[in-house]
């Protein structure tokens, strides 16, 4: 093996080693230093399959359509990474405020993808002001056996009128880490 | 010796081009030189054990990893999560230190799955969100740089499968998955550049010993691929334009195995020959379809760049095979990108379905006469196939009622069967 042909390997294995490490230290690092916010989960679509070994989440603040930061907002489609403000409502669970099309300083927000924009009434010909997003964490891992009686708690959880089911998100720099999930207002352990 | 003999190989193509060497001299070298260029070929046996074993290890490793997860912390689940990889790059740099050709298949393999199970136990840990096309480029771009550090065969066939993987998965889920929008326009172009990762490794082991089992496999995968991938590249607004690029794909591919592998492989050993000629085969035939002449359409995307690209590819292949002695199969090829052009402004009209038909019988013949005189009976065969099929084609589309178009079945089949022990008479008596 030749200088070159070490040195490339070095460098290949740096770089395959350094992608996962800055991974886990991204989310350690919002894990410990993070904000938290606690997330409403809402239903899940019972038609949606349980694929693997996680539980499908959904959160409250996905249905309602968060309000453009500013009007200068241009929706370019689906699956469009934008920013979120987040703030808390007065029963303690978080609230997206506004959307900016880029990412906002001296606040607390995460990175969300955008949907549709918001319905407008009908009659109403002004321009959509708001847009529905939806949140990175959307599932929830857990060992196998545990798992399909965890997905069914948390369904008939989140059905509940008020429900007292969430997840617990820590946020730091637009990253968000899904740190833990309760159901009935008790945590779930992974 | 290794270099030098790699470099004489390199030159080969070269010197058949500039007419200082026969393709016949050439294969020969290139059989006399492969082993010193390259190492000794890898059997079957060999092939199958590195590779199968290390895909055993890394699977079995992530079993046991999976049994037991959630027994430990996150920490300890973090750090197990990198000890796959870690295991891998060992394995890679002992297979670099000996330089040998089965362990650098074996450990490269081996660190690619483990570089897919370290992300993935990493994402089950800290809970991300599921986002499928991601994982897989991701997955990709840390496997690739194995290709060619190790020169590892195996890990470009599973690159290629992670392309597919990601063309699949990127129109469901994730940040890719929307119609109409920018991530559709961009589609193809990854495809193509992620598609092209590995693309290097295989022209190398081609020009060093394109009759190699590593270099049939790789165009295997490569062509199944793409062939798949192609589908979830267009748009649904796109899937009329499918027919002309798969049309256009078939006959470079088929006139590419044809000039560049004729000979070194036999028919299976062949991909893009044997891809390419059933490519034609079904195109050819479905143009003479009116559901297949109405469902043609030109491509207006990013998409128009591939039947150009190929279509291009292929007339300039079949003038090299008419120069190099080919009149009849080559031309007509050739013929068949352009010919799909004309069509679609003829839909509707009785002349694109008498065009369609008489270039299916001229291939058919072309192909009859191609394999007679050349002594090649599956060549013969699938002209024969090709005339059989136009006249069933026709038995299923008339109105004639069921028992005509039974005895019609009937002589076609008896037909099909005389004209085989014809051609295999004719062919065995023109061997030499």
């Amino acid at each position: 093996m030749n200088a070159a042909r070490k040195f490339l390997f070095a460098a290949v294995c740096l770089v395959q080693l350094a992608v996962p490490a800055s991974l886990i230290a991204k989310h350690e690092q919002t894990r410990s230093a993070g904000t938290p916010y606690r997330f409403q989960a809402a239903p899940v679509d019972p038609n949606d399959p349980y694929r693997g070994k996680y539980v499908a989440l959904r959160y409250a603040v996905e249905r309602e359509p968060v309000p453009f930061a500013d009007q200068g907002f241009v929706y370019m489609g689906y699956n469009r990474r934008v920013y979120a403000e987040l703030g808390t409502g007065p029963d303690g669970y978080a609230r997206l405020v506004k959307v900016h099309d880029e990412r906002p300083a001296g606040v607390d927000y995460i990175d969300v993808f955008t949907r549709h924009l918001a319905e407008r009434a009908q009659g109403d010909n002004a321009a959509p002001t708001a847009i529905h997003v939806q949140l990175p964490f959307d599932r929830y891992y857990l060992p196998e056996d545990v798992a399909p009686q965890v997905e069914a708690a948390y369904i008939e959880a989140a059905r509940k009128a008020q429900s007292n089911t969430w997840a617990e998100v820590r946020v730091r720099d637009g990253h968000g880490a899904l740190v833990g999930l309760f159901l009935d207002g008790k945590p779930v352990q992974p | 010796m290794q270099k030098e003999a790699a470099w004489l190989l390199e030159q080969l193509s070269g010197l058949v081009a500039k007419g200082v060497l026969d393709e016949a001299a050439a294969a020969r070298l290139r059989a006399h030189y492969a082993e010193a260029a390259g190492g000794p070929r890898l059997g079957w046996g060999m092939i199958l054990l590195a590779t199968g074993g290390a895909a055993l290890v890394g699977l079995g490793i992530i079993l046991i990893f999976a049994h037991n997860w959630e027994n430990w912390t996150p920490g300890v689940r973090a750090g197990l999560s990198l000890l796959p990889l870690l295991v891998g790059q060992g394995a890679c740099a002992l297979a670099l230190r000996r330089d040998s050709r089965a362990l650098s298949e074996a450990a490269a393999l081996f660190t690619a799955i483990a570089i897919g199970a370290s992300i993935a136990l990493i994402a089950q840990t800290y809970q991300f969100g599921g986002d499928l096309p991601r994982f897989l480029m991701t997955w990709l771009l840390l496997a690739a740089p194995l290709v060619y550090v190790l020169d590892a065969s195996a890990v470009a066939s599973g690159c290629w499968l992670l392309v597919l993987g990601w063309v699949t998965a990127h129109q469901h889920s994730g940040w890719w998955a929307q119609e109409g929008t920018w991530q559709d326009a961009l589609r193809l172009p990854v495809f193509l550049a992620l598609f092209c990762l590995p693309l290097p490794h295989l022209m190398r082991h081609i020009r060093l010993d394109r009759g190699g089992p590593r270099v049939a496999w790789m165009l295997r995968s490569a062509a199944v691929v793409f062939a798949i991938g192609l589908a979830f590249t267009a748009g649904y607004a796109q899937e009329d334009a499918l027919f002309i690029i798969y049309a256009s794909a078939a006959a470079a591919a088929a006139l590419a195995g044809d000039r560049y592998f004729s000979g070194v492989h036999g028919m299976w050993g062949n991909p893009l020959q044997l891809l390419g000629r059933l490519g034609a085969f079904v195109v050819s035939l479905s143009m003479t379809m009116e559901m297949g002449l109405r469902n043609l359409d030109w491509p207006h995307s990013t998409l128009m760049l591939l039947p150009m690209a190929f279509g291009g590819a292929a007339l300039w292949l079949s003038w090299r095979q008419f120069q190099a002695g080919d009149r009849l199969v080559a031309p007509l090829l050739g013929a068949l990108t352009p010919l799909l052009y004309l069509l679609p402004p003829l839909k509707g009209n009785a002349l694109a379905i008498i065009v369609a038909h008489l270039y299916v019988l001229a291939l058919a013949g072309a192909l009859v006469r191609t394999g007679l005189r050349s002594s090649q009976l599956a060549l013969a065969n699938l002209g024969a196939s090709l005339l059989a099929a136009l006249a069933l084609l026709r038995f299923f589309a008339s109105d004639l009622s069921y028992v005509v178009r039974g005895v019609g079945f009937i002589v076609t089949g008896v037909s099909f069967f005389v004209a085989m022990l014809w051609l295999r008479r004719r062919v065995r008596g023109a061997a030499p």
